[in-house]
């Protein structure tokens, strides 16, 4: 399964054609697909103007359709299904490398705060929007290779390469070893961490490389930080709905994947980060983050392993190591439910809000009606006036830089 | 050969010292915590005495029993915090560790580990401290890019000053104590709930203060990264640097009660004020120059 995933992103990666046609036959096997209205014109649009940033955009739902778009009681997710659109997804921003990369950051953005916005408001559970890390990441790297930065386009490829193997990694063993997905958080010892370091260090470093980054980059962070926090909603509910044992293989897995797992993709994947630029690295200690910065996680896992285990002792309890460990997961999956009670219902907008939303609906009908207009009262939204006009200063900072 | 392992063994030394320093530290921080805001009301309080003696008996059962897997996780990322952060000067051992974002983490998995249940709208602290945790890591690579994490960061603000990254990053600080601030003795109980161990129960608090004393002390070195003392400043440098730590802490403390007792905190208005004028005088720190 890794091996098929691994020879498909290699062929899709050299041969444009070839992607087309994938997602061709992708596109028509998906059970809940994307409405055909939408889903063939951007397709045939995709094979006649491979690389304009709209229609790079357009394509971007057929693809997480069925991931992302899903209705509140779908049931589980189809597999390997979400690893092969990722890696397609990844593929066409890569054939694309004259598409605005600003534009498709704000694509990009917008689609998830659209869809976590979605949720929220319809009181349903987002889908798995971390499925768009790597296409954001990869639009990292179109970018910084546009710009001629061979460090920032390496340091991004990297985190894209780490964030598509777990998702194949979980795709693959995820059937057998649930808890696997739990190496996608962001949380100190786990891979996932690697991702969003290395991803706000990538988009950094555009803003110290390339004028007019500094704010797009400071964007791309923070993106980068929700679609981490999404993924404690997607982990918690694998912990939810599968209610076995923690079996000792599997906290072996999670132990020696948080350990050796980004060591071992950067280490493999030597020669395609080497084609992008940079030297050959093996990194067991640190890694660096392109623009000084080194996150030595190794180091700090290391010496957090050693604390623990002189504070539990497992030398004393039968079982040892693995059996102590094995309780930490419940107490994770604990953790993670903290997210739930966010989605369950729609909020309900206070009762000032709602007269202001009555009232404006009010002064509507009232300026549809042609009488004298009356200015409505909106003393409650000053904080947001602020803000906004704050925004405002940013913006005009941005464009002046 | 030997000046270098001398070095060595005083940065191990220096680590120690800051560890033991801040693990006493931590019952009283927390003892601060808990009884100023009465103490300012004008109610007569418990002696920071019986805090203390509670974590004394807490590490002397330490050695005795080992802890449970949970607990022990939730008191490694307390230590690790208070080893990895550069507290009297940047000196220490692991403080080259010391990331921002990856400190932040390991505290807020902490405090989910801490007890065998969340505290009630837990979610609401942990997803804007995380964007801010986020924000504050993009600022500091793009005011001061070449810096290697918190200890670079305060050795590179003492050779060159940069007011716009000082104030973006106690702006963070700020947003941070407002969005997530320390965990009160009612949430303790809280997360509690359920727990009938009464040795369990004691370990607990006392490592939620171990929590506690780890994110005042984040938030401070963010909001005065310059009060950390370099690692070559000599004999006075370490004294002063111990100084700026006795007051960078007082001052923590005094914010978090004050934000506590004038009903400011996890008020999102605030927070993202705050987080927007970080941003701002980081880009205008960024572009006047």
């Amino acid at each position: 399964m890794v091996l098929c995933v691994a020879a498909l992103a290699a062929v899709l990666g050299l041969s444009p054609a070839v992607q087309a046609v994938a997602l061709g036959v992708i596109a028509a096997q998906d059970r809940e697909a994307c409405p055909a209205v939408w889903s063939v014109p951007a397709l045939l649009l995709s094979v006649l103007f491979p690389a304009q940033t709209v229609v790079v955009l357009a394509v971007l739902p057929v693809l997480f359709w069925s991931a992302l778009v899903r209705r509140p009681d779908g049931g589980q997710e189809g597999g390997a299904f979400p690893a092969v659109m990722g890696v397609l997804g990844v593929s066409l921003v890569w054939h694309a490398p004259a598409a605005v990369s600003a534009e498709l950051v704000a694509g990009l953005g917008a689609a998830v705060i659209g869809l976590l916005g979605r949720s929220v408001l319809g009181a349903c559970r987002p889908g798995d929007l971390g499925l768009l890390r790597p296409v954001l990441l990869m639009v990292l790297v179109v970018a910084a290779q546009a710009e001629g930065l061979a460090v920032c386009a390496r340091i991004a490829l990297e985190a894209t390469l780490l964030d598509l193997s777990l998702l194949v990694l979980t795709a693959a063993l995820g059937r057998v070893f649930p808890v696997l997905s739990v190496l996608r958080l962001p949380f100190p010892p786990l891979p996932g961490l690697v991702v969003l370091w290395l991803g706000i260090h990538a988009a950094l470093g555009m803003a110290a490389g390339v004028e007019g980054w500094s704010v797009l980059g400071v964007g791309v962070a923070l993106l980068l930080g929700l679609l981490g926090l999404s993924d404690i909603l997607v982990v918690g509910r694998v912990f939810r709905a599968w209610q076995g044992r923690v079996s000792g293989v599997s906290v072996l897995l999670v132990g020696a994947g948080s350990l050796l797992l980004p060591a071992l993709v950067f280490g493999m994947l030597s020669p395609v980060l080497h084609f992008v630029g940079g030297e050959w690295v093996w990194p067991v200690w640190r890694m660096g983050g392109g623009d000084g910065a080194s996150l030595r996680l190794p180091a700090f896992v290391l010496t957090g392993a050693v604390l623990w285990c002189v504070l539990v002792r497992p030398w004393q309890i039968v079982g040892g190591i693995v059996q102590t460990a094995s309780m930490l997961l419940p107490a994770l999956g604990n953790l993670l439910s903290v997210g739930d009670g966010l989605f369950e219902e729609a909020p309900s907008l206070g009762w000032k809000m709602r007269c202001v939303i009555v009232e404006g609906r009010r002064r509507l009908r009232v300026l549809q009606g042609m009488k004298a207009p009356v200015l409505p009262d909106l003393r409650q939204g000053a904080v947001g006036l602020w803000l906004m006009l704050l925004g405002l200063v940013l913006a005009v900072l941005g464009v002046m830089a | 050969m030997e000046h270098e392992i001398g070095l060595i063994l005083l940065s191990v030394l220096e680590a120690l010292f800051q560890l033991g320093l801040l693990l006493v530290l931590a019952p009283v921080m927390g003892w601060c915590l808990d009884t100023l805001p009465f103490w300012l009301a004008g109610r007569s309080v418990g002696t920071v005495r019986f805090r203390l003696l509670q974590t004394a008996r807490f590490w002397r059962s330490l050695v005795q029993v080992p802890l449970g897997g949970r607990p022990a996780l939730a008191l490694t990322a307390g230590v690790l915090t208070l080893v990895c952060l550069p507290a009297v000067t940047t000196g220490s051992v692991l403080s080259s560790l010391a990331d921002p974002l990856v400190i932040g983490l390991v505290v807020l998995l902490g405090r989910g580990f801490l007890g065998p249940g969340l505290v009630q709208g837990e979610a609401a602290r942990l997803v804007p401290a995380v964007l801010l945790l986020c924000l504050t890591e993009a600022l500091i690579a793009l005011a001061a890019p070449g810096t290697d994490g918190l200890s670079g960061l305060c050795a590179m603000l003492h050779i060159e000053p940069e007011p716009g990254l000082e104030g973006a990053l106690a702006a963070c600080a700020l947003a941070l104590g407002i969005a997530c601030p320390p965990l009160r003795s009612d949430d303790v109980t809280q997360m509690l709930s359920g727990l009938r161990d009464r040795h369990e129960r004691e370990a607990a608090r006392s490592i939620a203060d171990v929590l506690n004393c780890g994110w005042l002390l984040l938030l401070g070195d963010l909001a005065l990264p310059v009060s950390v003392g370099l690692a070559q400043g000599g004999v006075q440098g370490w004294w002063l640097g111990l100084l700026a730590l006795g007051g960078r802490l007082a001052l923590t403390v005094a914010v978090a009660v004050g934000l506590r007792l004038m009903a400011q905190e996890r008020s999102a208005r605030l927070t993202a004020l705050f987080a927007g004028v970080a941003l701002l005088l980081a880009l205008a720190g960024r572009f006047g120059t």
